[in-house]
């Protein structure tokens, strides 16, 4: 058929006059502006940024093309003309020198001892600890002949069990980074660990014998320590025992974060007398510890404790764990099949439901299913007025709260709940008076423990830090008497005062001014230990090099009390590196407490009289033991290093699973809330203008991790910004400052991206930070903004200060000690600029229109209620049944929910399912149904029942209900897999390596004023849901990237894996431009830094370190599955070899060998899923009916869903969709669905 | 207009073809052998190590086993090189005195270790595991070649990929029991142990196939890239 031979009569040309011309340009502007918007069918939209709610074209763009414009070239300079000339000449010499030279030879080095367990090349694993915000979080590192790779978490650990956050992952990187301070110095000289530790046994004898003798002071020398949060029971103890030859010493803590709000709420709530019923250890403070696993609701009150607490790992399973509704995720509570058990008990309980008020958004936010945005004022009159309303326990009579329509609903779940099945938690970025209100409602709900083995969702336990005091006055005292020079030696063991002390101190400049001082007068002796040359290094007359956690011996406690070692894994890499202990050490070496000149001999009891770090911390817990039921020491200390937990109960009982360690802090008797402190919290100051919040980053957290590139370029949960902090402000504050125009009187969404990246000055307490970008959040609270502590460091290393420059912009200047987390009346005025921020939020943007026209925001309190959504829905539509059927079949469920049925053997036993099987809808994803014909070739042994196959199935699920978006898994999979960091200029061309994203997406209410549908006004201010989507490669059983490859550099194996071979790749990035998913990274340029000595210690050797040009992506770990399946190949060709098998006839030979080699399998875990907080991934062989991941592939569609199925690529990896727990009880939520009306209306499920 | 070329130009066109043809011939051979060759692949290219260790000597003349070197052969991917330790243990006995040991003593006094020169290589790229063949029945004289009439190391096999791919595509040419993988003198129908239902000694190809079945040896997924390749 060509054109040439059409007999179609040709017409002839109608002439457009630019009239319609102009017309049509607008129909198809309109049209694609339509297209951008993704509505669900309840008219919701759903968008992952205000560029896509725009519709510009620029995002249309990105959604069709794999990169941006231009994204493909080296946009820097260097003419076309000189590259080629330069490429010629180095393509030529690359054809000569290594097409034809021979292999360079290389040396084989052995041990001359080999190590006790070492096999080469085999990885050990040892139990550690690592202390964040001075807390301990049990880790397992993996060691390779002598080298750390990998952090994972330890199971075995309270704080942890079995996950490892962000900065657990990103700490391997920390210990190799190049910019780590390496030898002592003096005024910045070089100096020696011996002269340092002369200097300091000088100082402390001549500040002693100067004190006695002159200048009429009585008073022995005046010694002060300043440290973070600390929770080592050596340090306590050294730090004791220095005080008995210096009465005056004075031990300040510092922490930019710390726990001062927590603390002081019980302190204000429970008053001084706590101290009475506390042991000594907690310093007479309380701290609270949440079980939310026992909790039904919770109201989190600006408390991030998902991310931001000690305890954050635990509290993330143990919330989450209330959440799961699906078939698999609930089994795995009942502990069938589990990594590790929860105590909840093992039926069929309604979800929880959480509530969440917040000044900043955060990833609880996220995870609420209501929630208020406010500034912190409003949010402690939101806790008074709850307070009010649960005293008199009649929610008719709670007066409304404003911007909470649901508040009623919450009073009646607080007060109609059991007793002590409720949990309400403050944050340490809510002011003390929050806290005391929240301990009282707490008290009146009957929700805190009275004892260790009283099980309720708070205990208050003796504070586990060391040193619990005011963080703020701590420095403030210190300040004041460095300024008054009442100080002779200050030892600054880690931390970074010089930057984050409260600005009115001008910490720095009182520790510079001592430098100048010195040559007249040799007091103050100022010394720091920290981990790079900072800016209190650079103030500071002497600098220690501190250790890594992985390289020294030390102690911590986690957020429970539970003591850990913390272990080495590793010698210091640089000698001169030394821990805090082992200067505590030192120092008590040159003074012995004893009082004596001698020095007395090592007395194993006694820390005082330790020499090392790691006698010191086995002086401590050989006193503790002695204490504490005695025994044989050894074998104590080497279980305690073996498990990571001190005192772990080794034969835990089967209805408790996990009881606490010896070392944990037990539960005290809860003392009464003190009615004069409720009284004064009931009272709340309206704050003035805007409130400009201050929040550690979620990456580089108070700037300690500045350095720390992974972190930096790690998209930040809900901004996705990297490598900068901006000036977060909600749409309506956009419009409030004029960033955004705002004709008409409506709020334009297209307006606010017009905010995106405008500089502003901001002033507050009287200092100005000039030129910070903006970023409108969805979300955010009107009336504030937020801006994250951390960046803008002077001396962080050369990532975190570049060529001497700064990382984005530094919040310290204008942040009081009075004003720690929120400033009233802060000025926020327009600049004029813009300043370029790498924001990842559209890149790799897939076509998720389809997607979401079905629902992947459910609501539901139990899979039965989701079922019953999904399935009558589908029946209604097809008058199967009546309205009444519907409510009686809604009743049933709710019946057999309050009777806490036992869950049925299969899902498919279920009886929602049986009637979608029999109203004909699919209910397992790779239904046939589900799949029509492919012109893909079929891949080998596909599951479709293939439980016999020979070969593993491997495939991954994702439930988005327990995905927290915390990103531990995106550092996980880069710390895993060698995947490079690319920096700022190549992250804003959209070329980030990490094979692992997390897709945020929000669910907007189109804003009144819109009847026809069709207008662009949507609620951004106010999302309904926020959801997060990791993704990665799918592993398609027909996958796209396949056919077009020209090299076949991926393809297929026989275990369903879609294979990168990068030793075939040559770089055309067709895969790329095919992929829908958009999960393939290129290595534009050679991004992996394989030249910087230390840093090939840091390298996975059973994973290759890509060059350039290279296409890579998600593997599905391919290398623990290649672990995994050569030990089930010799597990089995051991089995084979026995002689029972040789007495079995063939066809059990077969069968057993194959369940042998199958039970090895399932131990394989992806990188990502073993690090994830929540277990929101399951992965593993789906050909095997005993994994998880069968029972989990089992779930029925209506909520497990495959992204772009519609493809018909046949993902392996399928998602759980996010299902949310929203009261029916009130009116504000669910009419605004389009098929709200009776369910808003619906009895509460309480009743 | 007259003949611009003389007869013997017709000779010298055609010699020229021939030359041409037997030119390229050769820069084609010369570049093979240069590519699949020992310049480039190291076969046969014996190597100079600190120590003049013979496999020769300590395998066939006193019958050492393999493992009491390479001690993680069945282990880990490794095969393991021995600590200095294990030479020391027959040599603080024997030839205390030889000049050839003197690296051995001074490593084992001075704690540094010895350094071997790698005779063996693979890409980095490639994933090669020692115990998945080792207990799969390769075995080690199959690649690494008569080791124990090896005075001086060398690299036996060509290390190339389609050499591996030689057995990855019909292992049933090379596996063994998996009792005879460190039998340095391997004949099937001498070593193997096994006796066809007729009583003859099994031929290779017959032994090959039943081993194939018995030890599960997955053939469909041995050339798979993501075998070798991550």
């Amino acid at each position: 058929m060509s054109d040439r031979g059409s007999s179609e009569p040709v017409t002839s040309p109608k002439y457009l006059d630019l009239k319609d011309f102009v017309g049509l340009k607008q129909k198809v502007e309109a049209a694609v502006r339509q297209d951008a918007t993704v509505r669900r069918p309840d008219g919701k939209v759903v968008y992952r940024s205000l560029d896509e709610l725009a519709g510009t074209a620029e995002f249309r763009a990105l959604v069709d093309r794999e990169f941006p414009q231009a994204a493909s070239e080296w946009d820097d300079g260097v003419s076309r003309r000189n590259f080629m000339k330069l490429m010629g000449a180095s393509l030529a010499l690359a054809g000569l020198s290594t097409a034809c030279a021979p292999k360079p030879e290389e040396k084989i080095v052995p041990y001359v001892q080999q190590p006790e367990n070492i096999v080469p090349g085999r990885p050990l694993f040892f139990a550690s600890a690592m202390p964040w915000m001075g807390y301990g979080k049990g880790v397992v590192v993996e060691q390779h002949e002598g080298r750390p790779t990998k952090v994972e978490g330890n199971r075995d650990h309270p704080s942890s069990r079995g996950a490892a956050d962000v900065w657990g992952q990103a700490s391997i990187l920390s210990l190799y980074d190049p910019d780590r301070s390496q030898v002592v110095t003096r005024y910045g000289n070089v100096a020696t660990w011996g002269q340092f530790v002369n200097a300091l046994g000088d100082a402390l004898r001549y500040a002693d014998w100067q004190a006695g003798k002159t200048k009429g002071r009585t008073a022995p020398a005046r010694v002060r320590i300043l440290t973070e949060t600390v929770t080592s029971p050596t340090i306590a103890a050294q730090v004791a025992a220095l005080k008995r030859s210096f009465p005056d010493l004075v031990w300040h803590a510092y922490d930019a974060v710390g726990r001062d709000n927590v603390l002081e709420g019980t302190r204000l709530a429970f008053g001084e007398a706590a101290a009475t019923t506390a042991p000594a250890a907690g310093g007479g403070r309380l701290e609270p510890v949440y079980h939310f696993d026992r909790a039904k609701v919770v109201v989190a009150l600006d408390c991030n404790f998902l991310t931001d607490e000690p305890g954050s790992l635990r509290y993330a399973r143990d919330y989450i764990s209330t959440r799961k509704v699906s078939y698999a995720g609930r089994k795995d509570r009942d502990g069938a099949g589990l990594k590790a058990p929860i105590d909840v008990p093992a039926r069929q309980s309604p979800a929880s439901r959480l509530y969440v008020a917040e000044s900043s958004p955060t990833v609880v936010g996220a995870m609420a299913d209501h929630k208020l945005r406010a500034t912190p004022d409003q949010i402690h009159a939101f806790a008074a007025a709850l307070l009010e309303a649960v005293e008199h326990h009649d929610h008719a009579k709670a007066a409304t709260f404003a911007g909470a329509p649901w508040f009623n609903a919450l009073v009646e779940d607080l007060t109609h709940a059991e007793p002590g099945t409720t949990l309400v938690c403050a944050g340490e970025y809510a002011p003390p008076a929050v806290h005391v209100l929240a301990h009282a409602i707490n008290a009146k709900l009957g929700n805190v423990a009275t004892g260790p083995d009283d099980k309720k969702p708070v205990s208050l336990i003796p504070a586990v830090v060391a040193n619990p005091v005011n963080n703020v006055e701590s420095i403030t005292k210190l300040a004041a008497d460095l300024k008054a020079d009442a100080v002779d030696v200050l030892l600054v063991l880690g931390g970074n005062p010089a930057y984050t002390a409260p600005a009115e101190l001008g910490f720095e400049a009182l520790l510079g001014g001592i430098y100048a001082r010195k040559q007249a007068d040799p007091r103050p002796f100022v010394a720091h230990l920290g981990m790079y040359e900072d800016e209190t290094a650079r103030a500071c007359e002497w600098h220690v090099p501190e250790t890594h956690y992985l390289e020294a011996w030390g102690d911590v406690r986690g957020h429970d009390g539970t003591a850990s070692v913390v272990q080495p894994l590793i010698a210091p890499l640089y000698p001169a590196c030394k821990s805090a202990v082992e200067v505590l050490a030192a120092a008590l070496e040159k003074v012995p407490a004893t009082g004596s000149t001698s020095r007395p001999a090592y007395n194993a009891g006694d820390v005082s009289t330790a020499r090392s770090g790691y006698d010191a911390v086995r002086a401590t817990w050989q006193a503790w033991q002695a204490g504490n039921g005695g025994g044989d020491f050894e074998k104590f200390w080497t279980l305690s290093l073996h498990d990571g937990v001190i005192g772990k109960v080794q034969q835990p009982k089967d209805n408790d699973p996990f009881p606490p360690a010896a070392t944990a802090h037990k539960a005290v008797a809860a003392p009464k809330v003190k009615d004069d402190a409720v009284a004064a919290a009931r009272k709340v100051t309206p704050a003035e203008g805007l409130t400009l919040n201050f929040r550690p980053d979620p990456n580089v957290w108070d700037g300690a991790w500045a350095n720390n590139a992974w972190l930096q370029e790690l998209p930040k949960p809900l901004t996705k910004l990297t490598w900068d902090n901006a000036l977060l402000i909600s749409p309506g504050a956009a419009k409030d400052l004029k960033l955004a125009s705002d004709d008409k009187g409506n709020v334009f969404k297209e307006k606010f991206i017009e905010a995106l990246e405008k500089t502003v000055n901001i002033t507050v307490n009287g200092q100005t930070l000039k030129g910070v970008p903006v970023w409108v959040v969805p979300g955010h609270p009107d009336r504030t903004a937020t801006l994250h502590l951390g960046y803008g460091r002077r001396w962080a290393g050369k990532v975190g200060s570049p060529n001497d420059g700064q990382v984005g912009f530094d919040a310290y200047p204008l942040r009081a000690g009075a004003t720690r987390w929120s400033a009233a009346n802060a000025k926020v005025e327009p600049a004029g600029g813009t300043y370029k921020l790498a924001v990842t939020q559209n890149h790799q943007v897939i076509n998720h229109e389809t997607n979401h026209k079905r629902e992947l925001v459910l609501s539901g309190h139990s899979i039965d209620e989701v079922w019953y959504e999904v399935a009558t829905e589908a029946g209604e539509k097809r008058g199967e049944f009546t309205q009444d059927e519907l409510a009686a079949r809604r009743q049933a469920i709710r019946n057999r929910e309050e009777k806490g049925a036992a869950l049925p053997e299969r899902p498919t036993d279920n009886e929602n399912l049986k009637l979608a099987r029999k109203i004909g809808l699919p209910v397992l994803p790779d239904d046939p149904a589900n799949s029509p014909a492919s012109l893909f070739p079929d891949q080998p042994d596909q599951p479709a029942g293939g439980h016999d196959s020979n070969y593993p199935a491997w495939s991954m699920v994702i439930d988005q209900t327990a995905c927290i978006g915390c990103n531990a898994c995106v550092v996980a999979c880069q710390a895993e897999n060698n995947v490079p960091v690319v920096g700022k200029e190549q992250v804003m061309n959209e070329r980030e390596m990490q094979w692992l994203r997390i897709d945020t997406y929000y669910v907007g209410k189109p804003l009144e004023g819109d009847p026809d549908g069709h207008s662009d006004t949507v609620d951004v201010a106010d999302p309904d849901h926020t959801f997060f989507q990791p993704m990665m490669c799918v592993h398609c059983e027909k996958a796209p990237c396949e056919l077009v490859c020209p090299v076949g550099a991926t393809v297929h194996d026989k275990e369903g894996l879609n294979v990168m071979v990068y030793n075939r790749c040559v770089g055309t990035r067709y895969c790329s431009n095919n992929c829908p998913y958009k999960v393939r990274r290129f290595n534009f340029l050679k991004y992996n830094d394989d030249t910087t000595p230390v840093l090939k210690l840091l390298r996975n050797p059973e994973v290759t370190v890509r060059s350039r040009g290279v296409m890579e992506k998600c593997t599905y770990c391919i290398q623990r599955i290649s672990r995994g399946r050569i030990e089930a190949k010799k597990a089995e060709a051991k089995f084979r070899q026995s002689p029972e098998f040789a007495k079995k006839s063939p066809a059990d030979q077969s069968h057993d060998a194959l369940a042998l080699y199958n039970a090895e399998l399932r131990k394989v875990t992806t990188a990502c899923q073993q690090s994830c907080p929540t277990e929101a991934i399951i992965f593993g062989n789906m050909a095997d009916p005993e994994s998880d991941i069968w029972k989990h592939k089992r779930e029925p569609v209506g909520f497990h869903y495959g992204v772009l199925a519609e493809l018909n690529t046949r993902p392996r990896t399928t998602y759980f969709a996010r299902i949310d727990n929203p009261s029916h009880g009130h009116a504000g939520h669910a009419e605004t669905g389009a098929k709200g009306g009776d369910a808003g209306k619906d009895s509460h499920p309480g009743h | 207009m007259a003949q611009l070329f003389p007869r013997s130009a017709n000779t010298i066109a055609k010699a020229s073809i021939v030359v041409g043809v037997v030119f390229m011939a050769t820069v084609g051979g010369i570049a093979h052998s240069l590519d699949r060759g020992p310049y480039t692949t190291n076969q046969s290219i014996v190597r100079d190590q600190p120590v003049p260790f013979s496999h020769e000597h300590h395998v066939k003349g006193l019958g050492i086993d393999c493992r009491y070197c390479h001690t993680s052969v069945e282990e880990s991917h490794f095969a393991g090189i021995p600590p200095t330790k294990t030479c020391m243990t027959c040599h603080s006995q024997v030839w205390t005195n030889a000049e050839v040991l003197r690296p051995v003593r001074e490593s084992w006094r001075t704690n540094a270790p010895l350094q071997w020169n790698r005779v063996h290589d693979l890409a980095d790229f490639v994933y090669f595991n020692h115990g998945a063949h080792i207990n799969k029945g390769v075995g080690c004289s199959t690649c690494h070649g008569p080791v124990d009439r090896m005075p001086l190391m060398w690299q036996h096999g060509a290390l190339t990929m389609a050499w591996c791919l030689e057995c990855h595509r019909e292992p049933e040419n090379f596996v063994r029991p998996r009792e005879q993988v460190y039998n340095m003198d391997y004949r099937v129908d001498r070593d193997s142990g096994r006796k066809n239902p007729d009583g003859t000694a099994p031929t290779q190809a017959q032994l090959g196939e039943q081993l194939v079945k018995e030890y599960n040896i997955r053939k469909d997924q041995l050339t798979n890239c993501s075998i070798c390749h991550r």
